[in-house]
């Protein structure tokens, strides 16, 4: 493997070692290689940053009916679109009924 | 309950399977498009859009991948529209230290902290959206570049390239 193959498997390997899901072997090579690898151990320390970067939090309210408000809109959405489905089936037939209409006249 | 009893009867129409397959999944879903809007109010309404999109389509799920890996093409597609919309309007992102929590540490370390949290979200926000996708995929959800390469629309090998590119340019950034 060459130098730049050996730290591009490192940085692969950087998210599990940081959360210290990593075997004890493979452990062991990511640590060792971090000891002599400046660029590597910045990638660590970046990616160290990220991970602990904490996730900004929804709103509570929203976040507490969570559930009710995906089904509630996923009902409003059918609703819609049905009544959408209805205004374009009653459009359809009085232009039918105006066409059928037209031709017995002329 | 066994995640795909609920996906068949949640396909059949019954909420309350859906209900938990939500609940399961809520957390992922909104932590996935947080990190990458950067915004918790859209992706708030990215995670609720994700889960009335998805209950649509479960008839289209034909389970070749993890129920979560699909949930979260969904939600990267979701977040791109999002994105693409509000930029659209011209409206900045503004990422301030406010948005996280209060941090038990001495007044000035915790604002160097709470300041270097929103650098690396602002500099992660600001990567290509594959680089962005790679790298938020693989170190918050551990995800394989095979996953990786299903969600945001390209090979495994292209997945772990747009990783190691968007690594490459937090560590510019950051360090």
């Amino acid at each position: 493997m060459t130098g730049r193959e050996v730290c591009d498997r490192m940085a692969d390997l950087l998210p599990e070692f940081l959360a210290g899901r990593l075997s004890e072997t493979d452990d062991t090579e990511v640590r060792k290689h971090l000891e002599t690898c400046v660029e590597c151990r910045n990638r660590a320390n970046a990616v160290s940053l990220l991970q602990q970067t904490p996730i900004p939090q929804p709103d509570p309210d929203r976040w507490g009916g969570f559930v009710k408000g995906v089904v509630d809109e996923h009902d409003r959405r059918h609703k819609k679109e049905r009544r959408m489905m209805t205004i374009l089936t009653v459009v359809a037939v009085v232009v039918l009924i105006a066409v059928i209409a037209y031709l017995v006249a002329f | 309950m066994d995640e795909n009893l609920l996906i068949e009867r949640a396909r059949e129409g019954d909420r309350e399977a859906f209900g938990q397959l939500v609940s399961r999944h809520r957390d992922a879903v909104y932590r996935f498009a947080v990190r990458w809007l950067a915004d918790p109010d859209q992706a708030l309404d990215v995670a609720q859009d994700v889960f009335v999109r998805a209950f649509d389509g479960l008839k289209g799920y034909r389970g070749d991948s993890r129920f979560r890996t699909w949930l979260f093409s969904i939600t990267l597609n979701a977040a791109r529209s999002v994105a693409r919309k509000h930029k659209r309007r011209g409206e900045v992102r503004l990422n301030t230290g406010a948005e996280f929590p209060d941090i038990r540490t001495p007044p000035d370390a915790k604002a160097a902290r709470a300041d270097a949290y929103a650098r690396a979200a602002a500099e992660l926000s600001e990567l290509p959206e594959k680089q962005r996708g790679a790298v938020t995929l693989r170190i918050y959800e551990g995800l394989s570049f095979k996953e990786i390469g299903e969600i945001i629309g390209c090979s495994e090998g292209s997945a772990r390239v747009n990783y190691h590119h968007g690594i490459q340019k937090l560590r510019e950034t950051l360090t």
